[in-house]
């Protein structure tokens, strides 16, 4: 079972009591990986939270035509980092796969419907989580506008 | 201060209780604009939440250097819709620029301090306004993506097979229900289009669905209602509708 403790070193349930944090660990599976092993692909309906209680894992794309695990390389989550909000975005499907980057990885999984029941008991935890979450978006969107930008201005100038 | 009729139908507030939209009602100040004027600009302080009340407000992906133009725009947000959400996330700078696209704007501009301070005070209300947010930066999050590929960004895909013997069996009506469901708010995602004959005369009207990364569905002879349940069940929740599969339409 994951600790009290882990729980409470996630940045998403920080300043939560020890009450909250035992409803967000009953909603909680810890499932191991070894290197290579996706844990879900780009596209998948997505039905989980996921933090990262041991190893690293890899956001990718996966663009049509190549390999599985050949795409581009947005992210790598570390210890503690949670992901997969799109669980709670309309049409609920990964936007990215994710693989296990290390020699193992060990994955909290938080399935999505008993979060929301929880948040809906419990208004304090669902106010939380989703203002970490479109903090999380914020940062992405950022990116992703960064990665954009860049794009395109390499294309103008290859037009000059 | 906004009439609670009025907050009532905006997309953010809608599950909030009459209590609750008077008190961000409060918060609510109200301003016009003219055909191009800028309410705001991509990287400036989000210092508001911002909720068109009448007229069209394009958001712009305006890039460095370049003057701003309709091609830059990713959305444009209609009435009842909320723009400015990095308004409630660090670093709480605006990270697309709002135009008034049409010859008047009005919109309600509420002040983040006292919207997060009401918030954070009020969980219950606070968590279902955080909900509705999130849910309106999926979809703004995926129109970006679709300005970074080469192709629309369109996740799932309708193409209702529209031949003679399709129409003929009712693939109009079928066509008007999918369209009606794809204009559905949270529904931007996904297109719609008519095709020629499956080859399966026999089963039409056919529709087939696509998602993104996944392989495509054939239904077959099917209805309005018919329609509208694959986009609830196959479309929102991931869930074929085994029934209505035409044999060997798993592809």
């Amino acid at each position: 079972m994951i600790s009290l403790e882990f729980l409470e070193q996630v940045d998403v349930f920080r300043n939560l009591n020890d009450d909250q944090l035992s409803a967000i660990q009953n909603c909680a599976e810890a499932v191991d990986y070894k290197k290579g092993d996706r844990i879900f692909e780009q596209g998948d309906v997505a039905s989980h939270v996921w933090i990262v209680l041991e190893g690293d894992v890899e956001l990718r794309t996966e663009l049509p035509g190549q390999k599985a695990g050949s795409g581009s390389s947005p992210a790598f989550m570390s210890e503690a980092q949670v992901f997969g909000w799109t669980c709670f975005v309309q049409p609920y499907r990964y936007r990215l796969s994710g693989y296990c980057a290390s020699r193992w990885c060990k994955v909290i999984k938080l399935e999505r419907d008993d979060l929301l029941a929880l948040f809906e008991r419990d208004a304090v935890v669902g106010f939380q989580v989703m203002d970490y979450l479109l903090g999380a978006m914020g940062k992405q969107f950022e990116q992703l506008q960064e990665e954009i930008a860049k794009v395109r201005g390499i294309e103008m100038m290859s037009q000059w | 201060m906004a009439a609670i009729d009025m907050l009532r139908k905006v997309e953010t507030f809608q599950s909030l209780s009459d209590d609750e939209l008077l008190a961000i009602g409060k918060l609510t100040t109200e301003k016009r604009f003219n055909y191009g004027d800028r309410l705001f600009k991509d990287g400036e302080s989000a210092t508001h939440l911002w909720i068109v009340k009448e007229g069209v407000i394009d958001l712009r992906f305006d890039l460095p250097g370049r003057e701003t133009s309709e091609e830059s725009t990713l959305s444009s947000i209609s009435a009842n819709k909320t723009i400015g959400w990095s308004s409630l996330v660090p670093p709480y700078k605006y990270k697309l620029s709002a135009y008034c696209a049409s010859t008047r704007c009005t919109v309600l501009e509420i002040d983040r301090e006292p919207l997060r301070e009401y918030l954070t005070k009020h969980p219950k209300t606070g968590y279902q306004v955080l909900s509705a947010i999130l849910r309106v930066v999926g979809r703004r999050f995926q129109r970006l993506q679709g300005a970074g590929d080469d192709a629309p960004f369109s996740p799932v895909k309708v193409t209702v097979h529209m031949a003679t013997c399709g129409i003929a069996a009712g693939a109009r009506e079928v066509m008007q229900a999918a369209m009606e469901a794809s204009s559905a708010p949270g529904n931007e995602w996904v297109t719609v289009e008519s095709s020629g004959c499956l080859g399966k005369c026999a089963t039409e009207p056919n529709v087939t669905v696509e998602i993104q990364s996944q392989g495509a569905v054939v239904y077959q002879k099917m209805d309005p209602e018919k329609m509208r349940r694959v986009f609830e069940d196959h479309i929102a929740n991931g869930q074929i509708v085994n029934e209505w599969v035409l044999e060997g339409g798993k592809i």
